[in-house]
């Protein structure tokens, strides 16, 4: 285990964080689009994280590690919600729109979480920084 | 070899190169918060610097004994959430912190051995 193996571990936690949030953002400016480019609303998405072995030539204890990176992102399954709106252009014979299944409280929670771990991930970076200097220092006066 | 310091040196260089696997292993936790199925791993740190020839004494009932050595997958019952991930951040970001903080410590304990040990053989005390 070296100092940049721990390096890259953060950086693949920030950079998958990021990636969350950047849908989160999707999902969030998309929460009333009702047209798409593949017809029908748009459709809530979610990223899908893997946990990836750090380094396969590494030593036996560091093929043990896990960087995680986003693999796919996954559209959501759930049914778009109806609402009656019949002035909208978008409305069915009965008066009904069928607006995206996005739930901004959902959303707004996803969004806090992301930022909690993007930053616990960035302390983790400082300390490894910190640990390095110290080693540095190691022999001087 | 029974040099000034020796075994000290030797026994902080250990820990110090274990403290950096440690680091290691709680950066692969945080990294992998919100992967799903993922498990929480950790290093048995005593059973490590045990094997390299250095014991941590028992000096309070509570203090945990040792167990299978290397790399040890834990699993927390407590934590355990839907996704099946038992990755809490607040304790990762602490054990974290602890184990920077005593690699901080102990470099500048090592580097003062150093220090005095040249001293020792320089006769220089500046």
């Amino acid at each position: 285990m070296q100092l940049s193996n721990i390096v890259d571990i953060a950086v693949s936690g920030i950079a998958a964080q990021r990636a969350r949030m950047t849908v989160t953002a999707s999902n969030l400016a998309n929460a009333e689009s009702t047209r798409s480019a593949d017809g029908g609303p748009y459709r809530r998405r979610d990223p899908v994280f893997e946990a990836r072995p750090l380094d396969p030539f590494a030593s036996r204890m560091d093929r043990k590690l896990r960087t995680v990176q986003l693999t796919r992102i996954a559209e959501d399954g759930r049914d778009p919600i109806r609402r009656h709106d019949p002035s909208h252009p978008d409305a069915d014979a009965a008066g009904f729109v069928a607006y995206p299944n996005v739930n901004v409280v959902e959303e707004m929670a996803n969004m806090i979480s992301a930022s909690r771990s993007f930053e616990a991930n960035l302390v983790l970076l400082g300390k490894a920084r910190r640990m390095g200097e110290a080693a540095l220092r190691i022999g001087r006066s | 070899m029974d040099t000034l310091f020796g075994p000290a040196v030797s026994t902080l260089e250990t820990s110090l190169r274990l403290r950096v696997a440690r680091q290691g292993v709680l950066a692969a936790n945080l990294a992998n918060a919100d992967t799903p199925k993922y498990k929480r791993v950790d290093l048995d740190f005593e059973r490590m610097l045990e094997q390299k020839g250095t014991r941590m004494l028992r000096t309070h009932p509570s203090h945990r004994g040792g167990s299978s050595g290397g790399v040890r997958l834990v699993t927390d019952p407590r934590s355990i959430t839907p996704d099946g991930n038992g990755i809490e951040l607040q304790t990762e970001l602490i054990e974290n912190s602890r184990n920077a903080g005593a690699f901080v410590q102990q470099a500048s304990v090592l580097s003062r051995l150093l220090l005095m040990r040249s001293m020792a053989i320089t006769g220089n005390t500046s």
